[in-house]
């Protein structure tokens, strides 16, 4: 039991993490509707980028949000210069995906060839794992699961209450029907790109913390989890990909205390791949971005 | 020299073998399968471990070890990897949109990954296999002629799978694929189950796979999980996509240029920095050149309209002059113009349509009315589309179908041609009830349709387009295609022959070569019209054939629809164009709020004062009720 309970523990510290990317991901493709390929080399960009302020004597927050401006504005550029022609041309939804490809090729060798392909020691060391009733956590895993928790929510006042996250809804549900009412849709996406972004380039540090390392290569492993926690939530439901981040980041946790470690991203693939057969449509209905 | 060279080649055989599978899955039929090298890397497995001899190095661990003749087990691992290409297809293909797929195809992919990289005794896990035995077994040979011996092996191999692929390009199972590539729901609404013929070509795809990883595992001998990382998926895809997808030629293209002379020329770019960074450059400029040719050339270098897909035999000279109207120009036929004789093609409807009839008055119900509908009800969540409508139509008439904007005009048509169920209410055929078969049930019992935006399958041509829509045809399927071109040669020349004279008696004669995507409003109207001519039904639903069309070209569909009621085939049409309405309508049904508001000859029709009221959202008499009346306000 109390094994369980501690797998629970770095389940949600995981699921933190998992979902500030699947809400980013989320976010875009609920305005722009295709799978950004890319995106898991976005995060690795966003480590990078931190890693290198934090090395060079930039404060670590700093250091953080550094990497986050640099993969809004890489965001903001791949929009700019290889989806958004497609789009406009009204391409098949597969196309926007092998474009990514391409995209996820360029990045990922770019990052090799500017930081070299060996893995770097990247971790924070905030002191010793503690225990907390039922968990073992350490205070980088609390502070990821608080950072995680405060930025979701300010995405949610966001999204609710301001002007700008009524463009967004808008956009999202009805792009022709935004774009006549006088919301300039293209701004709105790639302003979304941005703000993904800077919840990507999070994310990827989060990640890079939790494994103590970082090559070329880090995020590109995680793309498939994210991208199932998003498609298990329902596509384009930032809410969702909450929920979708919690079951995957819980059951890769969890089978990898019962089970050889080494599966335990097969078998959430597998949960995910069995749980979309019987809902193809996501847990969470995908509609538009806030019922 | 010589032998850097024959070893470029057997590696460059062996890549195109597998990019022509991937153009079978991709290119022929749009299933984007992100994960195609784990099928390589199963057939590979697969004909090592039944080649070899069972494990005596200690430490080396691997499942079988049956020492079957090479021939054996390169067969094995193609259809290993057929068979799981075909579960995962059952499993996910079936049920997932074009997009999700690609990520459930790499999220499987995985799973197969980790299992074998982990599973030790398996295939000895990460490690991986070594000393495979060589298709010539202990001979003493030297790694040249081995390679010259590789070569004859793998080309030979590529040139009968390239000479199959020709096959069922030419095909009607190709024509179903790229019919269900560019748009399935047209595809089902002429009858066909479009997941059949998809996995049939998905696997095969994955059997070409299969056998180009034993290929593979037994020229380098030797293979780890480290050799099918995602990235080499891509890469083939990439190679694809540059060559031209759809097109055999393209892909071989792509195979021998992208990936081989790519590395080949890659070898010579001097190491700068780390060593890695050679092989990083090559990567970028993969991506970026993947990029740029889906912008600026999405087909490809060798594009698939490129391709020849049937022999002209037949001059086409001869049938060019059937047709009555060119294109564009406004033709001379308004009803007033004196009837030209209907050509052949005509007579072939009249003909067809008269077999079909004389089945139909053999069968239980002879009577004049050919669909009856009953109390049908369907809506839309909380808002009602159809809401309890009745009436008839008699056999070889045609019926106006019209009423203001949301009396559930379209919805009864969906609900006709099986897109929609209805949730109460009967439809009867013929005397049969037929509500809730399906597009493809509908389609078969001789229901076809037009849309109402017109729907084309843009990148075929317009002969195409027409020629899919026929019924039951002979060679749709895999092994028909591949290997029995006798049984359906001769009735692939006379579907095109049907097909160009519908074509060439709707005007359309210029054009049958022409992608569908690049013909005009108009044109596509006039093409559905053939389309679902060649479909020979007994009930042809239109969908506002007029909407959005010149005057001339509404005129030319007019008297087409007229003489295709004349042949014996009963109309249903939507439209809010009177004066079409007044040329081609024995009757017209009016429709208000889900209901039939009354029925009859056109002038009558208008003249009710129901009508008017419904229109111009005036409530007019009691009939209409009080949530009527409240609409009217201040009659």
């Amino acid at each position: 039991m109390s094994q369980l309970l501690q797998a629970v523990g770095f389940g949600l510290a995981t699921a933190s993490i998992v979902a500030l990317a699947a809400v980013a991901v989320s976010l875009q493709v609920s305005v722009t509707n295709f799978f950004n390929f890319a995106f898991g080399d976005f995060m690795t960009l966003g480590a990078y980028v931190a890693w290198s302020a934090n090395r060079a004597g930039v404060n670590f927050v700093l250091a953080v949000l550094l990497g986050g401006v640099a993969v809004g504005a890489l965001g903001m550029l791949a929009n700019y210069l290889v989806f958004r022609p497609f789009m406009r041309r009204g391409v098949r939804p597969v196309t926007l995906l092998i474009a990514g490809v391409g995209l996820s090729f360029v990045v990922q060798n770019a990052l090799i060839l500017i930081w070299s392909p060996s893995p770097r020691r990247f971790s924070l060391n905030l002191g010793n794992a503690m225990r907390l009733g039922p968990f073992l956590l350490t205070p980088g895993d609390l502070v990821m699961i608080g950072a995680s928790a405060a930025l979701l929510l300010l995405l949610h006042v966001m999204l609710a209450y301001t002007k700008f996250g009524k463009a967004i809804r808008a956009t999202s549900n009805n792009i022709d029907l935004a774009r006549s009412c006088g919301i300039d849709s293209d701004r709105v996406i790639s302003l979304t790109w941005f703000i993904a972004g800077l919840l990507t380039a999070l994310a990827g540090v989060g990640l890079v913390l939790q494994e103590s390392t970082l090559s070329p290569t880090s995020g590109f492993t995680e793309l498939f989890v994210i991208f199932g926690a998003v498609i298990l939530g329902g596509i384009g439901r930032p809410y969702g990909a909450m929920l979708g981040a919690l079951i995957v980041g819980l059951l890769t946790e969890i089978s990898g205390a019962y089970v050889n470690a080494a599966y335990k991203t097969s078998i959430a693939f597998a949960v995910v791949v069995v749980l979309l057969l019987f809902r193809p449509q996501g847990l969470v209905k995908a509609r538009g971005l806030i019922r | 020299m010589v032998y850097f060279l024959t070893d470029a080649l057997v590696l460059g055989c062996i890549n195109a073998i597998m990019v022509v599978g991937l153009n079978l899955q991709y290119g022929y039929s749009g299933l984007l399968n992100f994960a195609f090298y784990i099928y390589v890397a199963v057939g590979a497995y697969i004909a090592a471990v039944t080649t070899m001899g069972p494990s005596t190095v200690p430490g080396i661990t691997y499942a079988l070890g049956w020492t079957l003749p090479w021939w054996l087990g390169l067969l094995l691992g193609g259809v290993v990897a057929a068979v799981l290409g075909s579960l995962v297809f059952l499993l996910t293909v079936r049920r997932l949109r074009s997009d999700y797929l690609a990520i459930v195809t790499v999220a499987v992919a995985f799973i197969v990954w980790n299992l074998i990289d982990t599973y030790q005794p398996l295939f000895d896990g990460d490690t991986g296999l070594f000393n495979v035995p060589q298709i010539t077994g202990s001979a003493n040979i030297s790694s040249e002629g081995y390679s010259a011996i590789m070569l004859g092996l793998s080309a030979a191999l590529l040139a009968v799978f390239v000479w199959l692929s020709r096959r069922i390009f030419r095909s009607p199972f190709g024509r179903l694929l790229r019919s269900i590539r560019e748009d399935e729901e047209v595809t089902a609404a002429f009858g066909r189950v479009t997941w059949k013929p998809q996995i049939a070509v998905f696997t095969i795809g994955c059997f070409l796979a299969g056998i180009a990883g034993g290929l593979l595992i037994f020229y380098i001998s030797a293979w780890s999980p480290a050799a099918f990382l995602p990235l080499e998926s891509f890469i083939l895809l990439a190679a694809l996509i540059v060559g031209g997808s759809g097109n055999y030629w393209g892909a071989l293209l792509g195979a021998f240029v992208l990936i081989e002379a790519l590395g080949e020329i890659s070898r010579y770019v001097p190491n700068f920095g780390n060593p890695a960074n050679v092989g990083a450059l090559r990567a970028i400029v993969i991506g970026l050149v993947l990029i740029l040719m889906l912008r600026y050339r999405p087909e490809g270098i060798i594009p698939e309209r490129w391709l020849k897909w049937y022999r002209t035999k037949e001059p086409a000279s001869a049938l060019a002059d059937s047709g009555t109207p060119a294109e564009g120009h406004a033709p001379d036929v308004g009803p007033a113009a004196p009837d030209r004789p209907a050509p052949a093609a005509a007579a072939e409807v009249a003909g067809a349509v008269g077999e079909r009839r004389a089945a139909a008055v053999a069968g239980p119900s002879a009577g004049n009315v050919l669909l009856e509908i009953r109390d049908v009800v369907y809506s839309y969540g909380g808002a009602r589309g159809v809401d309890g409508c009745s009436f008839s139509i008699d056999r070889g008439t045609v019926t106006g179908l019209i009423g203001p904007n949301g009396a559930g005009k379209s919805t009864l048509v969906e609900i006709l041609s099986g897109r929609l169920t209805p949730q109460a209410g009967e439809i009867v055929l013929d005397g049969r009830s037929v509500g809730g078969r399906g597009p493809a049930g509908m389609s078969r019992l001789g229901v076809a349709r037009t849309f109402q935006t017109a729907r084309v399958l843009p990148h075929l041509p317009v002969l195409e387009n027409v020629m899919i829509a026929a019924q039951a045809q002979r060679g749709e399927g895999p092994l028909a295609a591949m290997f029995w071109q006798r049984g359906w040669q001769a009735q692939e020349a006379a579907l095109r022959e049907e097909a160009t004279e519908l074509l060439g008696w709707l005007g359309l004669t210029s054009h049958l070569d022409r992608p569908a995507g690049s013909l005009s409003g108009g044109q596509r109207r006039l093409m559905e019209i053939a389309r679902a001519l060649m479909a020979h039904p007994r009930l042809l639903l239109m969908d506002e054939p007029t909407a959005g069309v010149f005057p001339e070209t509404s005129q030319l569909i007019a008297r087409r629809v007229r003489e295709i009621a004349e042949a014996g085939v009963t109309v249903l049409l939507i439209a809010h164009n009177m004066a079409f309405l007044s040329w081609v309508a024995d009757e017209v049904v009016v429709m208000a709020e889900g209901k039939v508001l009354t029925r009859g000859p056109l002038e009558e029709a208008r003249a009710h004062k129901d009508v008017i009221a419904a229109y111009l959202g005036v409530a007019a008499g009691e009939s209409r009720g009080p949530q009527a009346s409240s609409i009217g306000g201040g009659e």
